[in-house]
């Protein structure tokens, strides 16, 4: 085989991948709105205020670990205290904070040290004390302080002490929406069958919020921040829900989700072991609910439910990408046997194969494309023509998905109101390829060399804290600490 | 190789591009139109509102009547129907005022004519045009529409049945009346609902929801048996002695924590004939 035939053949490779991801995500797309519009027209006119008043409903106890959170924590709980939920517990963790956030929840919700005792036996790192509320008001509050443990290990500890059929496991730093959790329960009521829900994660950052509320979402200035919110609605808004629709969802946003505590427990709980905890449970979930041979759901909500701060630098932003991108690996080769197995349905089937394809090796593949395109344009054995083309053609596709998104999030939710949200948006969809995409595959081949050097950290993310609302339309920041 | 074709890639690009463009041009179509029409939707239902409002409050309603006729006799303004808006606002409005003020809002909503705009909605509108007109006949408790949104309880929509229900319960003195005809499952969602609804009733509206016991759906008798316990009502004791040995392992611990509810009902009320009953017809139930 002579050179100008291994061309032809990496050139042919190269062209029907990039048809099979058009043609994959296209229908990953139309299913998405397929599924959207059910989810609609069950869930129109939905009085939700009946099921917050009724005992009837599941209880729920959330579960929010805290670590250096003393920015937003008081913030935080506020917005956890206001949920519409009759069943409620809110258990915040504070996994061993360096930082002031234990003393400054004490402070703030008038804490005591209190006798409760563990009902589950997961693994975690010693509790040095459970705090409950002197205040009647704030009974349905527990704060767990205890040794660090990082993510997993705090919302273990917290799963030990829940007391509900349900367990809602969040970051402490988003904000979610007041009806959120009556939204989440809701599939768990219409079916015994489901095991875990998610929700739709927005980005937060610059929008307005007060007492635990948000009172305005705006889009930040931030130009890193505006391309992840263009991600953020492309991969919920048009990627989950058709995962959802062929229950073949296998990652439920950390940031927010809810399960049942029963298959939570029989599993194991959170695994300590990685950083991509979040897939890694529905992923031992399913695989649990498969070997039992049990019918069940992972069910998504499209609806904005939790807002959440992201990173506002590329210092974070790489931080945060390289760990997602190690913990995907990490899931993956944790259960590499269910790769193509019958057993596992679409899971081993679909789900597992698109996400080695198009979340682990496609940045890999990105990253060998353009090597090899400076290698052969150095060596004159490059076919400019053809090249430009295929590029072009790969831009105005990246381009027309993100208006396909936007076009989604016009008709769906209307968020972004302002008059020149719209051309700021436009902007982004233009530039993001040439400008967010490379900078995204960089740091995913971070996160394989990491994974490759075996780094197990999490690495800090940057609190700014929330803008607050202001009396009138004036608008003030509040200064991060 | 065919696909690598320079005018198939560039024919493809153009047609991605423009279809780019439409898209975007779509996008800011409606971003203009839903700013307009909501801005027309809000001026108007503001104006309806004061309206109404004048009409509830002041001495000198005549005026605003007549005001109100006018702009609702438009049917439609800038694609928006006039009358779907003043629905909108009775809604709101029902929504807030007190009991006292129901009555005359009532008076105002047959006035203006939109009981009819309203009943014909619910017969032949669409899911959410049936939906509104539930929630706003049944909460001016206008009674004509009762045949109309009863024949929904049956519905195999679960959305429009679960409202029609709730409808029904506001519309009617007997609230759950359409429990005896109940042919479907009573879902878990449902019977959140209207227990929901139930805790913002008056006392007198709630039933003796021992008159469903012996009924043929599994999940109404056990919605029942809750009710009976969080209301604290007394059912028959043979009737529930004969639930609590039910195959259904929900409806025999609830028949059974219903059972020791009576008897402490029953033993809490010395006027009580009951209180004659035999310790024996507990003895089964191991209480303690």
């Amino acid at each position: 085989m002579n050179l100008s035939e291994i061309l032809e053949i990496y050139n042919g490779v190269f062209i029907f991948y990039t048809l099979f991801v058009v043609i994959v995500y296209l229908g990953l797309a139309i299913l998405s709105r397929v599924a959207y519009r059910a989810f609609k027209s069950g869930n129109i006119y939905t009085d939700y205020s009946y099921i917050s008043k009724s005992e009837y409903a599941p209880r729920v106890s959330v579960i929010a670990p805290a670590f250096n959170e003393s920015v937003t924590i008081i913030e935080n709980v506020k917005s956890l205290m206001a949920l519409k939920y009759s069943h409620l517990e809110i258990i915040v963790v504070n996994d061993g904070s360096k930082d002031d956030t234990m003393g400054k929840l004490i402070q703030a919700f008038d804490l005591k040290l209190s006798e409760q005792k563990p009902l589950g036996k997961l693994e975690a790192k010693r509790i040095k004390g459970v705090y409950t509320s002197k205040k009647f008001s704030l009974r349905k509050l527990i704060v767990i302080d205890k040794e660090n443990g990082g993510k997993s290990d705090a919302l273990n500890a917290g799963i030990n002490y829940s007391r509900s059929g349900l367990v809602a496991c969040i970051d402490v730093d988003c904000i979610l929406q007041p009806d959120s959790l009556l939204k989440m329960v809701k599939p768990f009521v219409l079916s015994n069958k489901t095991i875990a829900v998610g929700g739709v994660v927005r980005v937060l950052n610059d929008s307005i919020v007060d007492s635990g509320n948000i009172v305005k979402v705006r889009q930040s200035r931030n130009f890193w921040v505006r391309f992840q919110i263009l991600e953020y609605v492309r991969a919920f808004l048009l990627g989950r829900m058709a995962w959802s629709k062929i229950n073949g969802l296998i990652l439920i946003s950390g940031a927010f989700g809810v399960f049942r505590r029963d298959v939570l427990i029989a599993c194991g709980g959170y695994d300590t072991n990685t950083v991509g905890e979040d897939m890694e449970l529905i992923v031992r979930m399913r695989r649990y609910m498969h070997d039992k041979k049990l019918p069940y759901k992972v069910k998504y909500i499209p609806e904005p439910l939790c807002w959440t701060e992201v990173p506002p630098d590329l210092n974070t932003l790489k931080k945060q990408r390289s760990r997602w991108t190690r913990g995907t690996i990490e899931t993956l080769l944790k259960h590499k046997d269910v790769f193509f197995k019958r057993k596992y349905g679409i899971m081993g089937m679909i789900s597992f194969p698109f996400w080695l394809l198009f979340e682990w090796l496609a940045p890999l593949l990105e990253f060998t494309g353009i090597i090899s395109l400076i290698l052969l344009s150095i060596f004159g054995l490059i076919d400019w023509d053809h090249t430009l083309l295929m590029l072009g053609f790969v831009y105005v596709f990246a381009v027309f998905f993100s208006a396909l998104t936007l076009l989604a999030e016009e008709t769906s939710y209307f968020n972004y109101t302002n008059r020149n949200d719209i051309f700021r948006i436009l902007a982004v969809v233009l530039l993001e390829p040439i400008v967010f995409h490379p900078l995204i595959v960089y740091y995913a081949i971070l996160g394989n060399i990491e994974m490759i050097r075996g780094k197990k950290s999490w690495g800090e993310m940057k609190r700014t804290g929330f803008n607050s609302a202001a009396v009138g339309s004036q608008i003030e920041l509040i200064p991060s600490e | 190789m065919a696909i690598l074709n320079p005018t198939l890639i560039a024919v493809s690009i153009g047609i991605t591009a423009l279809a780019s463009i439409a898209l975007f041009a779509s996008i800011f179509v409606i971003r203009c139109t839903k700013k307009r029409r909501s801005h027309m939707k809000k001026r108007m239902g503001r104006h309806i509102s004061y309206l109404l409002i004048q009409v509830l409050t002041s001495d000198e309603k005549t005026n605003s009547i007549k005001r109100l006729k006018r702009i609702i006799g438009k049917k439609e303004n800038m694609h928006v129907s006039v009358r779907a808006l003043a629905t909108q606002e009775f809604i709101n409005l029902a929504r807030t005022v007190s009991n006292d003020h129901l009555p005359a809002l009532q008076g105002l909503f047959l006035n203006l004519g939109l009981q009819h705009f309203n009943i014909l909605r619910a017969e032949k509108g669409r899911l959410k045009q049936k939906l509104k007109a539930f929630e706003v006949l049944s909460k001016l408790r206008i009674i004509t529409a009762l045949p109309v949104i009863k024949q929904y309880v049956l519905d195999p929509n679960k959305t429009l049945r679960a409202e029609a229900i709730m409808s029904l319960m506001r519309l009617s003195y007997n609230p759950l009346f359409f429990l005896d005809n109940q042919k479907v499952t009573l879902s878990v969602w449902e019977a959140m609902k209207i227990h929901g609804m139930l805790k913002e009733m008056p006392d007198e509206k709630i039933p003796q929801f021992s008159q469903w016991l012996n009924h043929r759906q599994k999940t109404v008798v056990l919605f029942c048996l809750r009710m009976i316990l969080h209301y604290q009502q007394k059912a028959d004791l043979q009737l529930l002695t004969r639930l609590s040995k039910s195959k259904s392992v929900r409806v025999a611990e609830e028949a059974q924590k219903a059972l020791i509810l009576r008897k402490i009902l029953v033993y809490s009320d010395p006027d009580e004939e009951d209180n004659q009953i035999d310790q024996n017809d507990y003895q089964h139930l191991n209480v303690a």
